[in-house]
């Protein structure tokens, strides 16, 4: 593996009495996208907003980009795309508004600023909402002007926290075509609870079960040895799951 | 960890500009809506008609009829200002939004202030024509309309420190409104010569109320330098309560974020 450009190291989070994560390490590579699964309440929203430095956690380092987040969070926030899982737009904002004050909030300025919103939008097929204000926009097009203002400053490390939510199939497929545009160079990680969504888009299967990381190896691998096992990828990965958590 | 950053990176911290980004943004926001236009005409003309009543029915032209009562009309409205400047983040769940771009939380608190500061600053830019009809008609002395307009814009600042703070501790605008004007109400009554005396007689040596005025109060501070009275006392205790103030909402903020 190359200098990761994310690496999480330790991370633990207490909610009250519930361990919400007891030690979550991975890290990712230039080039890797990284499917981050596990059923709901997992620990996958919990690592995703930790790494995006929205939340604080009880112990652990985060670094971005050779760049420790616990003390320079400005500027590997700045390196960073997020997508949380809600939307996170400012509601009463113009869409090119938002764009354009994304991309400022990252530096960007001018005519270099309008160039990269000119691609998103084509990329991401936004022209038709681009004067409307997000409330108007359906939650097809939400989503999309959401990755677009994650992405309008050509992150080096993006996080997607369950980002084909609310897509149609043809987003669905158009995301997965932005994904492998994105990723040579990048680390991507995004979380989701549909397999089949990671065999589409990922290199690498991180399996995140109670707070640990339940399974993390390359997607080829494990297509290789379920094919050897005459099993679906979905059989080997919830057997390895539980043969995990019952050690 | 160390490392030096990827040379091909993108995307840096904006600085202390940033500062003003938020506060592009918050002001747009809050325009945008219908709420700040339609309470900055109504304060406004709250604001002024004791003046005109003066100036129409008893030909009077005098800023002190304008400036006597505006602390209680600015804290009718200016809490409604604050109220939203968090409590819709944490409604909207967009706090998690500026927590994730590269903003210092000094950052962010400075640029919200600033922003509902340029809303005092245009409600008080409106009310400059009064200034012009007491030249024309009245005794117009300018260090009183100096020490005026900044009492009246530092006790402004002063109330939106305070509502900022509060709004970051709720996500509910209406709490927001209801606790900054109960808590703008009961720090100006205390400036209050009757609630101080009443305050002093609890404890005659110790002069609580007399205390409380002269040092927690901004009301006092305010008709001091209404009446062309620049005393470094009356600054120290705007700009340092509203410094706590704008303090505890960084620190409402850091705890959200634990």
């Amino acid at each position: 593996m190359s200098h990761p450009l994310l690496r999480a190291k330790g991370l633990q989070k207490r909610y009250g009495a519930k361990l919400a994560l007891a030690g979550v390490s991975f890290e990712v590579a230039p080039g890797e996208v990284v499917g981050f699964l596990g059923a709901n309440g997992a620990g996958k929203t919990t690592t995703l907003r930790i790494l995006a430095g929205t939340l604080v956690p009880d112990a652990g380092e985060v670094e971005i980009d050779g760049l420790d987040a616990a003390r320079e969070p400005l500027a590997a926030r700045a390196r960073l795309g997020y997508l949380p899982e809600h939307d996170g737009l400012f509601e009463g904002m113009r869409v090119d508004e938002l764009l354009r004050f994304h991309g400022a909030s990252r530096g960007l300025r001018g005519a270099g600023l309008a160039a990269r919103i000119d691609e998103l939008v084509a990329r991401l097929d936004l022209r038709a909402v681009l004067a409307a204000r997000v409330h108007e926009c359906s939650l097809g097009y939400r989503r999309r002007v959401a990755l677009a203002a994650a992405l309008v400053h050509d992150p080096v490390v993006a996080l997607f926290d369950e980002p084909t939510h609310g897509l149609d199939p043809l987003q669905i497929r158009a995301f997965r075509a932005l994904l492998r545009q994105l990723s040579p160079g990048r680390a991507i990680v995004f979380s989701t609870h549909v397999l089949q969504e990671v065999e589409a888009s990922c290199s690498r299967v991180v399996l995140v079960d109670e707070g640990r990381i339940a399974l993390d190896a390359p997607l080829a691998t494990l297509q290789a040895e379920a094919k050897a096992a005459g099993a679906s990828l979905e059989d080997l990965v919830v057997e390895r799951a539980s043969a995990r958590a019952r050690a | 960890m160390s490392g030096a950053a990827n040379a091909r990176a993108a995307g840096r911290a904006p600085g202390w500009s940033g500062v003003l980004l938020v506060a592009r943004r918050e002001w747009r926001a809050a325009l945008d809506g219908n709420v700040a236009p339609a309470l900055l005409v109504v304060s406004l003309l709250a604001s002024i008609a004791p003046f005109v009543h003066g100036f129409f029915l008893s030909g009077r032209a005098e800023l002190a009829s304008f400036f006597a009562p505006l602390p209680w009309v600015m804290a009718a409205w200016l809490p409604a200002a604050s109220m939203r400047l968090w409590s819709e983040d944490l409604r909207a769940r967009t706090v998690e939004t500026w927590r994730a771009l590269p903003y210092s939380r000094a950052q962010l608190v400075l640029g919200k202030w600033l922003s509902g500061a340029w809303l005092l600053g245009l409600q008080l830019l409106l009310t400059t024509p009064l200034v012009a009809l007491v030249a024309l008609h009245g005794d117009l002395q300018a260090a009183q309309v100096l020490g005026g307009y900044a009492a009246a814009f530092l006790l402004g600042a002063w109330m939106l420190a305070l509502g900022a703070w509060i709004s970051s501790t709720t996500a509910d605008q209406t709490t927001a409104y209801v606790q900054t004007a109960l808590l703008v109400a009961f720090f100006l009554a205390l400036g209050e010569p009757r609630a101080w005396t009443i305050l002093d007689g609890f404890a005659p040596q110790l002069l609580p109320g007399t205390f409380a005025a002269r040092h927690v109060s901004p009301r006092l501070a305010y008709d001091q330098l209404v009446g062309g009275l620049v005393g470094l006392d009356a600054l120290v205790l705007f700009v340092g309560q509203a410094a706590l103030w704008l303090w505890l909402n960084a620190r409402a903020l850091a705890r959200g974020g634990r």
